[in-house]
């Protein structure tokens, strides 16, 4: 299973993680489109962590043991048994945020854009390959093999 | 956006100001012009969290990110990273007044000192329009008369030997009965050139270090010393021994597969080195063995090398303590009498001599001595190899010719003109990211390249930088055995010293003399 | 006995899909046989208020897709109360008599609504907000009504008030307790919480009891809400929402200890070796506390279930991170709560608060560790805090930047930020 690990060692802090999260998770998925003044808000769902010289980028880590998926009222946040990914059903969210209060990474954020549903890291699956992997300056975002138990 | 408005780091880190630190105000013009296009711009601040120099910055009430050209140093990190190609960094357009003979350099310099009262100070290479020897010369081709080789097709020897060879050799019952000096081998004859962790972060280092492991090459650890993590490389190590003796002790000698005496650097011929305090971290500190936050300053001269004699007593004081098992280099700056020196150098007991032409590069240097000092490596090493032949010593050393090697294509010529083989300093860094800015002796490298700023530092990957060192050089070898096929020579080792493959253009009879080569045509 | 089954599980909700999910993955053939009164399809209870507005249709009011049961091979027995358990001859007793034998058992039965004695609470128009069928029947009535009455303001009353309204009902909420969710709530964000309902047009009355449920003159419906204040309150549906009690009376006689509700161990084990407990009904160990309580949420039902799962397949599981844990939204005001909520400092516990535009935070402390929180309206990264408190992080000095909301990973110690960044979540069980 494949997994974006992150590595603090060579984060350089720039951001750019989040930026092409925020284009991929845009009406329009184009970056001049996405940032203008009258789209919508963008959201992003990689966070960039930053203390003095620190830095790094988190997301989901498509937990073994998801609490999320375990807190999720409606169903709509699923474990995939084929890929371990976590996924929410957008159609059944009803923007409890339950699954907010339970990661342990805050890797689940609000999207009131249309309606009122959570929204996580899906590793890009609609696009193919994770955006923020892809335009990562420095590999500090990576692609890693897991083997979930 | 989420994203903290202002460049928090620097906002932390900036220590209080004084009145003192407000200087004169200054009359220059900026040397760059930054150029944002607001149709581009997303304002994801990429630019202003990449700048170490606060060129950019967000100006709250207009909602907007705006720049001061006027600190801007040309880097192009930002033109690089911006996501949307919304910057564009040129040289200022605003000049002053045309000159030939006061540049706009020269009034920019005068400014400068005007307003400081010091030293102008500079980084990289020699940037001034002067010849450059590589390109005078062209490469022979063979054609029907001799067959040229096809490298992919037929074997094809980059793999050379550093180290004295001796004047002759005896076999007896097909063994061989001549002592040899010790040799070390390399896969290709590119080595790193001396960069010291200190001047580049320790990531570059490694990376350097790294991908000599993976050529099978040497690199150089300058005169910073070698890291306590770096002695897993010792097998590809050259550690140097420099005036101010930075890092040397019995394991740091004993680690290497060759000890280079350095006295002197082609940026800066007879002058020192000074690492400013602020760049020997305590990882620096350990390495070097100084404390934390004192400058690192290595003296002019070696202060017990006043003579050849002198010099002896230090090549022979190295080989006794490497008890002769690796090869003693001495590395000078290219300058006038370099031939003479050269030649004082081998019978001081020097078994490697590395040349270094007035456009090496340098983590720091006055630009009036790098501008104004020294010679080209490919006259100092065309006269050293010619002094050393008619002297009947060249086997005694191995020649390393750099300072301003930029391709294959200087490769092949170096050697023809009579390296053993070449250090390349700056095309490395140039491969890990430089983009020769010349603002290395700052600290605040944006490329994460010369500097020891954590925040910064990380910007170069070593994995990254490695594969990037690796590809060159590989690139580079492919060049060179093409080039050699072409001549049909199938073993680098029968190019060195051979100029009649070279011709040279557009050269003056002197310089054609000097350099051992016909003109082209002839 | 008719059957046996290698596990069989009494219920048919959160604790019941955690505990099937958990055996599959470890036994692929095992046979598994669910019992449960409802014969509803799986469903998640929190969502009822939900299908009473309309706003989340039926078949996403299932907790599990429809082909849930045969994907994973579970025997559905619906529409059976269990009568009694037998764990001398590891069987269970249903409501027609018949007798189903099981080699471990876990009981998910969850909790019964309590009844207060009101009277006049069986009129047609009163409504219990229990189950689907509940919100069914109170949606057919609420068809031709325009007043409703909400009696108890805990979470579900103000769900099923919010419901209402949004159904363009006049709601009035009236609660016992002098503040509305005042188990969950210190008195801030109570009173946030109150505003909001306010706002948006839902009358409360705390502090008052209701003395009876009454019907008009021509009929038996109910008509009013009666109050001790001795007004009535004209209504033409009233929804009983005072909580919920452990269905504990199936284990009488059993010899399965009780207390509250059903007690278990750590690994969601009964005194009985092979019968497991599991969400509402149990009363497990509480990681705050240390003790064993009766914490009726969804995340805790689940996760109970899981480990009790994971046991009886085998494979040993511990209940470490049952703590109490809420988020709600009201009128897409979200609220969340964990832990020591309603602390106000003393007793051990230190307590640090913001109120502001951006929301209230409220951080409960106890040994440096943080042990409760509430936070509204800005609930960005809410985990994080709920993480740290489920790994007990010494918090001594990061207060402020807490209570900032300034909070993020990189504040945690080294080796778990190392490990919420590399690790792959497989420690919570």
């Amino acid at each position: 299973m494949l997994r974006i690990k992150s590595d603090p060692n060579v984060c350089i802090g720039c951001g750019l993680c989040r930026i092409w999260c925020k284009v991929e998770h845009s009406p329009s998925k184009n970056i001049s489109k996405a940032f203008k003044p009258a789209a919508p808000p963008t959201l992003s769902c990689v966070e960039l962590e930053e203390r003095g010289c620190e830095s790094f980028a988190s997301m989901c880590r498509h937990c073994e043991e998801p609490l999320c998926v375990y807190g999720c009222i409606t169903g709509a946040m699923r474990k995939d048994p084929q890929t371990g990914l976590v996924t929410v059903d957008r159609s059944k969210c009803v923007g409890c945020w339950t699954c907010i209060l339970m990661c342990p990474n805050g890797a689940i954020v609000r999207d009131e854009r249309n309606g009122y549903t959570a929204l996580k890291c899906d590793m890009c699956l609609e696009r193919g390959f994770p955006s923020c992997v892809e335009h990562c300056p420095n590999d500090a975002l990576v692609i890693e093999e897991v083997e979930d138990v | 956006m989420n994203a903290p408005r202002n460049n928090s780091r620097n906002a932390i880190q900036a220590p209080q100001r004084k009145a003192s630190d407000f200087r004169i105000r200054s009359n220059r013009l900026a040397e760059f012009s930054v150029e944002r296009d607001y149709d581009k711009c997303i304002k994801c601040e990429v630019c202003i969290r990449q700048c170490s120099f606060d060129v950019h910055y967000y100006e709250e009430e207009e909602d907007l990110i705006k720049h001061r050209s006027e600190d801007c140093v040309g880097c192009q990190r930002c033109a690089v990273l911006c996501p949307t190609d919304a910057l564009t960094i040129r040289p200022n357009p605003a000049q002053y007044r045309a000159h030939g003979s006061w540049s706009s350099e020269h009034v920019k310099d005068i400014n400068l000192q005007a307003e400081t009262g010091g030293v102008v100070l500079t980084g990289a290479g020699n940037d001034k329009p002067m010849p450059v020897y590589w390109d005078k010369l062209l490469i022979n081709a063979s054609q029907v008369t001799n067959p040229s080789i096809d490298p992919l097709r037929e074997p094809m020897e980059l793999r050379t030997f550093l180290g004295a060879k001796p004047d002759g050799v005896e076999i007896e019952n097909g063994k061989l009965v001549t002592s040899m000096p010790p040799q070390v081998q390399i896969e290709t004859p590119i080595l790193f050139s001396a960069i010291s962790y200190g001047a580049i972060s320790y990531n570059v280092q490694k990376a350097l270090a790294e991908a000599a492991v993976e050529l099978g090459t040497l690199f150089n650890t300058g005169e910073g010393g070698l890291h306590p993590d770096f002695y897993k490389y010792r097998d590809h190590a050259i550690v140097q021994v420099a005036s101010g003796r930075f890092g040397v002790h019995p394991d740091y000698l004993n680690a290497a597969r060759i000890v280079e005496i350095k006295i002197g650097q082609g940026a800066k011929p007879g002058i020192g080195g000074h690492l400013a305090g602020e760049k020997v971290s305590e990882s620096v500190s350990i390495t070097r063995m100084i404390p934390a936050g004192t400058d690192a300053i290595s003296p002019a001269p070696q202060h017990d090398i006043y003579s050849i004699e002198d010099l002896r007593m230090l090549v022979y004081a190295i080989k006794e303590a490497t008890n002769y098992r690796v090869p003693v280099s001495v590395k000078i700056a290219a300058v006038h009498n370099a031939a003479a020196i050269a030649s004082g150098i081998v019978r001081a007991g020097a078994d490697v001599i590395a040349i270094d032409g007035f456009r090496g590069g340098t983590g720091a240097a006055p630009k009036v001595i790098r501008d104004n000092v020294g010679l080209p490596i490919e006259f100092a090493l065309a006269s050293v190899d010619k002094r050393l032949r008619d002297e009947g010593i060249r086997n005694r050393v191995t020649l390393i010719a750099g300072g301003g090697i930029r391709s294959a294509g200087d490769v092949v010529k170096a050697i023809a003109l009579g390296a053993d083989a070449v250090y390349i300093g700056t095309a490395a860094l140039i491969a890990v990211g430089c983009t020769l800015c010349q603002k290395c002796y700052s600290g605040k490298c944006n490329w994460g390249i010369a500097t020891q700023d954590p925040y910064l530092a990380k910007r170069v990957n070593p994995d990254i930088a490695r594969k990037r060192l690796v590809n060159l050089v590989k690139g580079w070898s492919h060049e060179i055995k093409e080039m050699l096929g072409g001549m049909g020579i199938n073993s680098i080792e029968s190019l060195r010293g051979s100029r009649s493959q070279l011709r040279g253009i557009g050269l003056t009879t002197e310089e054609l003399n000097v350099l051992g080569v016909a003109p082209a045509g002839n | 006995m008719s059957s046996t089954f290698d596990y069989l599980i009494v219920g048919n909700s959160t604790a019941a899909i955690g505990a099937i999910e958990a055996i599959r993955k470890l036994d692929s053939t095992g046979t598994i046989g669910v019992v449960a009164s409802e014969t509803e399809h799986t469903y998640s209870r929190p969502l009822i208020t939900y299908f009473l507005s309309g706003k989340v249709a039926e078949e996403n009011v299932y907790y599990r897709p429809l082909d849930f049961y045969d994907r994973y091979q579970v025997t559905r027995l619906l529409g059976h109360e269990v009568t009694s358990v037998d764990p001398t001859n590891n069987s269970v007793t249903l409501d027609n008599g018949e007798k189903i034998g099981y080699k471990s058992l876990l009981l998910a039965a969850g909790g019964a609504p309590i009844v207060p004695p009101i009277p006049g609470i069986d009129r047609p128009g009163v409504f219990f907000m229990n189950t689907m069928d509940d919100a069914r029947r109170a949606r057919g009535w609420l068809s031709h009504a325009s007043r409703a009455v909400v009696i108890g303001a805990g979470l579900t009353g103000l769900k099923t008030a919010e419901a209402l309204r949004e159904m363009n009902l006049e709601v009035t909420v009236v609660e016992l307790a002098p503040r509305v969710l005042a188990t969950t709530l210190d008195e801030t964000a109570s009173e946030i919480v109150l505003q909001t309902l306010v706002e948006n047009g839902i009358e409360v009355l705390t502090g008052v009891a209701v003395t009876a449920i009454e019907g008009s003159d021509d009929s038996n419906d109910v008509y009013a809400v009666a109050i001790d204040t001795g007004e009535k309150l004209v209504c033409d549906a009233a929804f009983i929402t005072v909580g919920v009690t452990p269905r504990i009376g199936i284990v009488e006689a059993s010899g399965i200890a009780v207390r509250k509700g059903i007690l278990v161990d750590r690994h969601m084990r009964t005194n009985i070796a092979n019968v497991y407990a599991a969400g509402d009904i149990a009363e497990a160990y509480d990681p705050l506390t240390g003790g064993q309580r009766v914490i009726p949420i969804l995340p805790n039902a689940y996760i109970g279930g899981r480990v009790a799962g994971m046991n009886m397949a085998g494979r040993a599981a511990e209940y470490n991170v049952g703590m109490s844990v809420n988020s709600v939204s009201f009128f897409h005001r979200p609220v969340m709560t964990a832990g020591f909520a309603t602390e106000e400092g003393g007793n051990g516990f230190r307590v640090f608060k913001r109120h502001d535009p951006k929301g209230y935070r409220k951080l409960v402390i106890r040994d440096g560790k943080l042990v409760g929180l509430i936070l509204t309206d800005d609930v960005e990264r809410a985990g994080l805090l709920t993480g740290m408190m489920r790994a007990g992080i010494n918090i001594d000095g990061m207060e402020d930047e807490l209570l900032d909301g300034k909070l993020g990973l990189i504040c945690l110690p080294p080796e778990i930020r190392e490990e919420r960044i590399h690790g792959r979540g497989r420690n919570w069980l």
